[in-house]
């Protein structure tokens, strides 16, 4: 035994020995001090002695009941429940009579003893001394918790036994989480009730799970500190205090679900991006990955690393931060992740998108996603070329060809082709076929694309009219118009009350009378006319009515005098009406500028058709009376006067843009349009021929513009200078676009577009691209991607050098006197001039514009030669509209 | 993306039932009167995974319209934990 256990011995046997000589009083008085200050194993060790020597003592007896009850609490907390068990049977021996029982004792004991046990105690207690609220208030609670309700051995009028039936219903409820039910049950409780902190309890609860954190915390501060939850209602103390850095949450588990910790470590990721550190970014990823998402971290970090590179985008270049980003994740995911970055941010969006493509099975294993997934991709690169066509090698175009569903050669087939793929990919998606149908159709070839592709359009939304009215426009841009009614007549099928459906059939009407005035079939015309008046459309309701005012002009004419006496179906014309009297009662009520553009289609198709001439001159008084009131109009409808009529009408109005005709009754009209609107207008009613007006209307503005307007009109000066061959420094071009600021050069960008139609050669591909930098277009040292490729002027070269080849061996053939040579050779002829249609981009281009393009680009002799070579054989009549305009200025039909 | 599939619960390749089946157990616990922003993030997550077309773009071009470091919070604040329904029975069991 070492001496340090020796002399603790000692120490207690002397202790022992100081006991024995206490007397009972003594041991009674040490025995309360070592139970205030919370000793009970003391206090029992010297009541035990002190019962020795006193074994009636009750008053030890009681004590050591106290402190055995007090131990026993104490082992409990510490989790010893055995050992607590074992001192809360001894503490029941010495349980004092119930008549003596003190009521905190007894408190003490039904804290511990069997609910059942407890109720019948506290009957023989209330039968030998008074109620107690606090044995009431515990035993109430104990019933709560332990869902117990058998209270036949307490007399029925206590207050614990109110509120029983009520609270029996509520604590199922609460046990199987239905808070909100309990609380519904609960509300017949009263605030005085002992079981009213539950029904506050759960109050609280209710809130808790609404998100009411401040009405959860007033019903909180309801509950007293003995409640036997009070634990949990702390905790949801300290979660809302929490919030204001009051303290630290203290959480129960059960009352949450998720993590934790996700917002600490995106703090830390943001921090690593801020601050540069790869290291610190690299492990914040790894970690929330893992928390997050533990099913498949390596899903979840693509994830995060995918809006972490969005967000370096900025530092693409600038540092190689981003790569080692991409470098964190196994491989073949980064290079997944790495094509799709460069996807969304092509610098070149053919290879990126084929790329991306490529991999597209690593982002989207089910073939079904994956086939969506090809067929958006698509669809996005064929956006993104409406943004400028990037450089592309022909060897790299070879190489992605397949993936991106190019057949064709000509670049400009290319974004119908890809949006035609990415349809067939993904057939359900409608954004794929408007968007085919807003391109640009350069060719015959691409109309067919588009009408092969509207009608699958028909068969796959079977209930839809959309795909009717898209051909229905595609077949009166080719004057096909059986076709085109044919079609609309489905459309009208589908669905009858369709506004869309209702225009278009009103314009269909129109056009049929059109055709009808110009086989001079009144009768037919005129009920055209009414039928489209039937339909009540607003819409095309202005043109009706020009039609319906040179319906009555032509019938009235003397030359067909005979045809309302003729005609039964034209006596409604037999009153004859002057014009001012048509006009009066046609279009009098409507604005200004609704009755000036009438006039002028009206005007315009008298001259067409070279009839009514003294009406043409009332007309043209009239028009110049009208617009000496212009300046009444406002700015908005002066816009809407000048811009161009709607494209589904242009069978019955080729000159669709009116400006050149109203400029020559008001020069000057221009000027009454705001700056806020002039720019848009300019991008739609742009002529060759009105370029000079508009550049000195602009000029006009520049002195009192803001200043992003004048960097914008500064640029449309320059644009129109360089068109009309004015000027040639594309430094201009740059020295303004320096200047201005993101939005402003987007709108730069979207007007270069614009002009770009009118452009020609190293003008229009630099305006297409939106870049002036002469180098990059004629720079020998340009990348050897771009010197695969052939630039328009090479192209035109060509062009002339085929057509002079095809010439010469027509003149051979005809020496030879080798006629079956001789008409394939005009055939190739008349299909190269087809080409050259669509190169310029003139396919459905008005008369005017056709004029204008001729004009300019007749600069090779060979278009004249070809002209009366196609002429001397008789194979003129093989040309479109379009080529024949081209060749001959003037149109085939005779509109 | 993964922020949807998580807002959801659902793992990233439920089927169309699936997230369906998951968004109305969701919105008959959330509803719009009684969680209004919870509502809100569901309604959106799903309306992103409700098809194959619709789950295909947000894939795609979802995370290039995060403009800054608000589509980090955003994640943060979908993985906020969640208030979970626990019983008067779990309460007591934590409380004594």
């Amino acid at each position: 035994m070492s001496k340090k256990s020796k002399k603790l011995k000692q120490i207690q046997k002397e202790a022992q020995r100081e006991l024995q000589s206490l007397n009972s009083d003594q041991i009674i008085q040490k025995a309360k001090e070592f139970l205030n200050s919370d000793k009970p194993r003391f206090a029992i060790d010297i009541l035990k002695t002190g019962l020795k020597k006193d074994p009636k003592s009750q008053e030890i007896q009681a004590l050591l009941f106290q402190a055995y009850i007090l131990r026993e609490k104490q082992l409990r907390d510490k989790k010893m429940y055995v050992e607590a068990e074992v001192i809360k049977k001894q503490a029941m021996n010495f349980l004092p009579p119930i008549q003596q029982i003190t009521e905190t004792d007894l408190v003490s004991y039904l804290k511990i003893c069997p609910l059942s046990e407890a109720i019948k105690l506290y009957a023989q207690f209330i039968s030998t001394q008074k109620t107690s609220q606090r044995i009431d208030q515990l035993i109430a609670n104990r019933m709560v918790i332990e869902n117990q309700w058998d209270t036949n051995a307490l007399p029925p009028n206590l207050p614990i036994c109110k509120d029983i039936p009520t609270m029996q219903q509520a604590v199922p409820l609460m046990n199987d989480g239905k808070w909100e039910e309990a609380l519904d049950v609960m509300q017949t409780i009263p605030r005085q009730s002992l079981y009213a902190p539950f029904r506050l309890f759960c109050r609280a609860m209710v809130l808790f799970y609404r998100e009411d954190d401040q009405n959860m915390l007033r019903t909180l501060a309801g509950i007293s500190d003995d409640f036997p939850l009070i634990k949990v209602v702390n905790s949801l103390r300290s979660e809302v205090e929490s919030n204001t850095g009051k303290c630290k949450p203290n959480r129960i588990p059960c009352l949450w679900k998720g993590v934790f910790d996700v917002k600490d470590c995106i703090q830390e990721m943001i921090d690593g991006i801020d601050k540069e550190n790869l290291n610190k970014l690299v492990f914040s990823i790894k970690k929330l990955a893992n928390m997050i998402y533990p099913q498949d971290p390596v899903f979840a970090a693509f994830s995060i690393v995918e809006i972490v590179c969005h967000l370096l985008k900025d530092k693409w270049y600038s540092t190689d931060m981003l790569t080692n980003v991409l470098e964190t994740l196994p491989y073949p995911i980064k290079d997944v992740l790495s094509a799709k970055l460069r996807f969304i941010y092509p610098s070149n969006s053919y290879i990126d998108t084929a790329r991306y493509i490529s991999f597209l099975e690593y982002e989207f294993p089910d073939p079904e996603l994956r086939r969506i997934a090809h067929s958006k991709a698509l669809i996005f690169l064929a956006d993104s070329i409406k943004q400028g066509v990037p450089i592309i090698s022909i060897r790299d175009l070879e190489q992605y060809r397949h993936v991106l569903g190019i057949k064709s050669v000509s670049f400009n087939m290319h974004q119908i082709e890809i949006v035609s793929e990415s349809i067939r990919l993904n057939p359900s998606d409608r954004k794929g076929y408007e968007l085919l149908v807003s391109l640009y159709r350069p060719s015959k070839e691409a109309q067919k694309k588009v009408e092969q592709v509207l009608l699958s359009m028909m068969d796959i939304f079977p209930e839809d009219p959309y795909p009717c009215l898209e051909l229905a426009s595609l077949y009166y841009e080719s004057n096909a118009f059986r076709k085109a009614e044919t079609i609309l007549e489905t459309a009208m099928r589908r669905a009858p009350y369709d506004q869309r459906v209702i225009d278009k059939h009103a314009a269909s009407l129109l056009i049929s009378a059109e055709k009808n005035i110009k086989r001079e079939k009144y009768h037919l015309v005129y009920k055209d006319i009414e039928r489209a008046k039937s339909l009540d459309t607003q819409k095309i309701k202005p043109f009706i009515l020009e039609k319906w005012m040179l319906l009555l002009l032509l019938i009235q004419n003397p030359q067909h005098s005979n045809l309302i006496n003729t005609n039964n179906q034209l006596q409604v014309f037999s009153i004859k009406k002057d014009l001012k009297t048509i006009l009066a009662e046609t279009i009098d009520n409507l604005p200004l500028c609704e009755q000036i553009r009438i006039i002028i289609l009206l005007l315009s198709d008298l001259q067409k058709l070279k009839q009514n001439e003294s009406d043409q001159k009332q007309l043209n008084q009239i028009l110049k009376d009208k617009f000496k009131n212009i300046h009444q109009a406002t700015s908005e409808d002066i816009a809407r006067l000048l811009a161009p009529i709607e494209r589904n009408l242009q069978p019955i109005y080729p000159y669709r843009n009116l400006v050149p005709r109203i400029l020559t009754y008001k020069n000057d009209i221009l000027s009454l349009v705001s700056d806020l609107d002039i720019l848009l207008l300019i991008d739609i009613i742009y002529l060759p021929e009105i370029a000079q007006t508009i550049k000195q209307d602009i000029k006009r503005r520049l002195n009192s513009a803001s200043q992003k307007n004048k960097l914008l009109f500064e640029f449309y000066i320059t644009a129109i200078d360089h068109i009309t061959g004015q000027v040639s420094d594309f430094d201009q071009f740059i020295n303004i676009i320096q200047k201005a600021d993101k939005p402003t050069i987007e709108e730069m960008r979207k007007a270069s577009r614009n002009f770009s139609c009118y452009a020609t050669g190293l003008l229009k591909n630099m305006m297409l691209e939106f870049n002036f930098d002469k180098t990059l277009f004629i720079d020998d040292d340009m990348n050897d991607e771009y010197d695969d490729d052939m630039d328009d002027d090479d192209y035109e070269d060509e062009v002339d050098k085929e057509a002079k080849e095809l010439l010469a061996k027509l003149l051979i053939s005809e020496v030879n006197k080798d006629n079956y040579s001789s008409k394939k050779i005009l055939q190739q002829l008349i299909n190269k001039i087809e080409e050259d249609i669509d190169r310029f981009q003139l396919r459905g281009a008005s008369l005017l514009d056709i004029q204008n393009r001729r004009n300019l680009l007749q600069k090779s002799e060979h278009y004249d030669i070809i002209a009366a070579v196609l002429e001397e054989k008789g194979e003129k009549k093989q040309l479109s509209r379009e080529a024949y305009i081209f060749l001959y200025g003037k149109n085939k039909y005779n509109y | 993306m993964l922020l949807y599939y998580l807002i959801l619960d659902v793992p990233v390749n439920a089927s169309d039932d699936v997230i369906r089946e998951k968004y109305l157990e969701l919105v008959k616990k959330f509803t719009p009167e009684k969680n209004p922003e919870q509502f809100k993030k569901i309604s959106e997550a799903y309306n992103a995974l409700k098809d194959k077309q619709t789950r295909v773009h947000k894939q795609i071009f979802g995370y290039s319209e995060i403009k800054n470091e608000q589509g980090l919070y955003d994640l943060a604040e979908a993985l906020r934990p969640a208030r979970r329904r626990a019983t008067l029975k779990e309460l007591i069991h934590e409380a004594t």
